[in-house]
């Protein structure tokens, strides 16, 4: 899924995003992904990824909050005054949860109900805010758009592997279909209570750092 | 450019409407299906509480409809009671609704009484904001399944359901309070009792 986008972004289109899509892309999704490099966002990957399923919609809720905030943040980027900035940005971010917070209670009222004040706090969420800073700011509308996808894939592949191991390994699931029976296999419980969720981000961050190697990891 | 004081507020103003716009326009949107959600998780509730079986994967509409089939409710002291259709008015458990303010956020539930008028039968709590872990408890089913088969009022018949923390519940119109959770308790138990006098002195002595 992701190389898939990856490249879809950059054929062709190096004109229209200055030759840095595919960087941009694979910065979010890989080399500084939020979660597991840059350490954001980690309240929610840790709250809402009991569920494989929960993961994924909150992924794709971050998604669009990230892209469309990013987006307008860049079009009002240049007559926005420097001052008020900040509150302008969290309008915007604002505005984007209430959409899908919305949303999701209208037509996913289940969904809305199990992943309960999160997609609210999506405004808290410090990816959102930190890209429409450090990114959306000084780049073009449609370069921040790829950001802020890039960003989001990379927080939602962070919350599926989370929620993935979480779900399987907790109660035997995953989309709530059982897949490992019980005759063989015994849910920990342990891994969809909270302390589980604290132990497979940990090792999902200590696989990254180890698979991007010590430097880039910061070691000696 | 030089952008000065009135610039900044006059933009601020216009990103301001502007937001206020779109989500206006989504909240009318949005609000007839979310209000239906809303209608179908009570009515979810209710016929929980009664035990009526439905079809757990009902859409909004569908359980609406299932709801006007099967549940009948009529209005008794100006409080709404509810009961399942396919029993005889005496016969039938009746549900009703309590609610207050709890600790953080309102607090809506029902209270399902057997046709005694004085053993609950069952209790759910369909809408709360208390601290996850402590005062949300109340809506598991832990916490609400010992309301089961307990009394609304005590030895003497006077009205009351105690939601004890100091001791263990001993009595049959005692439950275990959660602990960490006193002031949730505290008002959850001043709310289902505000129903439950409305009940005894009203409805159960006119001997329905």
């Amino acid at each position: 899924m992701m190389a898939d986008s990856t490249t879809m972004c950059c054929g062709g289109t190096k004109g229209l995003l200055g030759g840095r899509g595919k960087e941009t892309m694979s910065g979010g999704i890989w080399g500084e992904n939020p979660v597991a490099i840059q350490m954001l966002g980690i309240c929610s990957a840790l709250a809402v990824t009991g569920r494989l399923s929960n993961s994924l919609v909150m992924g794709v809720a971050l998604i669009f909050v990230l892209a469309a905030s990013n987006l307008a943040v860049s079009l009002l980027r240049e007559i926005t005054p420097g001052r008020i900035r900040l509150i302008v940005e969290m309008a915007i971010i604002a505005t984007m949860v209430i959409l899908v917070d919305r949303f999701l209670r209208a037509f996913y009222w289940d969904m809305s109900a199990r992943l309960g004040p999160y997609v609210a706090l999506i405004i808290t969420n410090c990816i959102v805010l930190g890209r429409a800073e450090a990114f959306a700011l000084q780049n073009k509308p449609l370069l921040a758009v790829v950001d802020g996808i890039g960003n989001g894939l990379g927080y939602a592949a962070v919350l599926a592997i989370v929620g993935l191991s979480r779900e399987l390994l907790g109660a035997g699931e995953l989309f709530g279909r059982v897949v490992l029976p019980q005759q063989w296999y015994r849910p920990n419980q342990l891994m969809i209570l909270a302390p589980g969720a604290f132990l497979a981000l940990g090792f999902l961050i200590a696989a990254y750092n180890f698979a991007r190697g010590p430097e880039a990891a910061g070691g000696e | 450019m030089k952008k000065g004081n009135s610039y900044s507020l006059i933009y601020a103003g216009a990103v301001g409407l502007l937001c206020a716009l779109v989500l206006t326009s989504w909240g009318r949107f949005t609000d007839g299906y979310i209000r239906a959600n809303e209608e179908a998780e009570k009515v979810r509730h209710i016929m929980d509480v009664l035990s009526i079986e439905f079809d757990s994967d009902a859409g909004a509409e569908e359980l609406l409809d299932i709801f006007q089939k099967k549940v009948r409710s009529e209005e008794l002291a100006g409080l709404e009671f509810y009961s399942s259709k396919d029993l005889a008015p005496e016969d039938a458990p009746a549900a009703v609704q309590f609610s207050g303010s709890g600790l953080w956020g309102p607090i809506e539930g029902f209270l399902a009484l057997e046709p005694d008028w004085d053993t609950i039968r069952a209790i759910t709590i369909y809408r709360q904001e208390e601290t996850p872990g402590l005062g949300g408890e109340i809506a598991s089913e832990r916490f609400q399944d010992q309301f089961r088969g307990r009394s609304i009022t005590d030895g003497e018949g006077r009205p009351g359901l105690r939601i004890i923390g100091d001791r263990d519940a001993e009595e049959s119109h005692e439950v275990d309070a959660i602990t960490g959770a006193t002031m949730t308790c505290n008002r959850l138990e001043e709310m289902i009792n505000k129903t439950i006098r409305r009940i005894v002195e009203e409805v159960s002595n006119d001997g329905r």
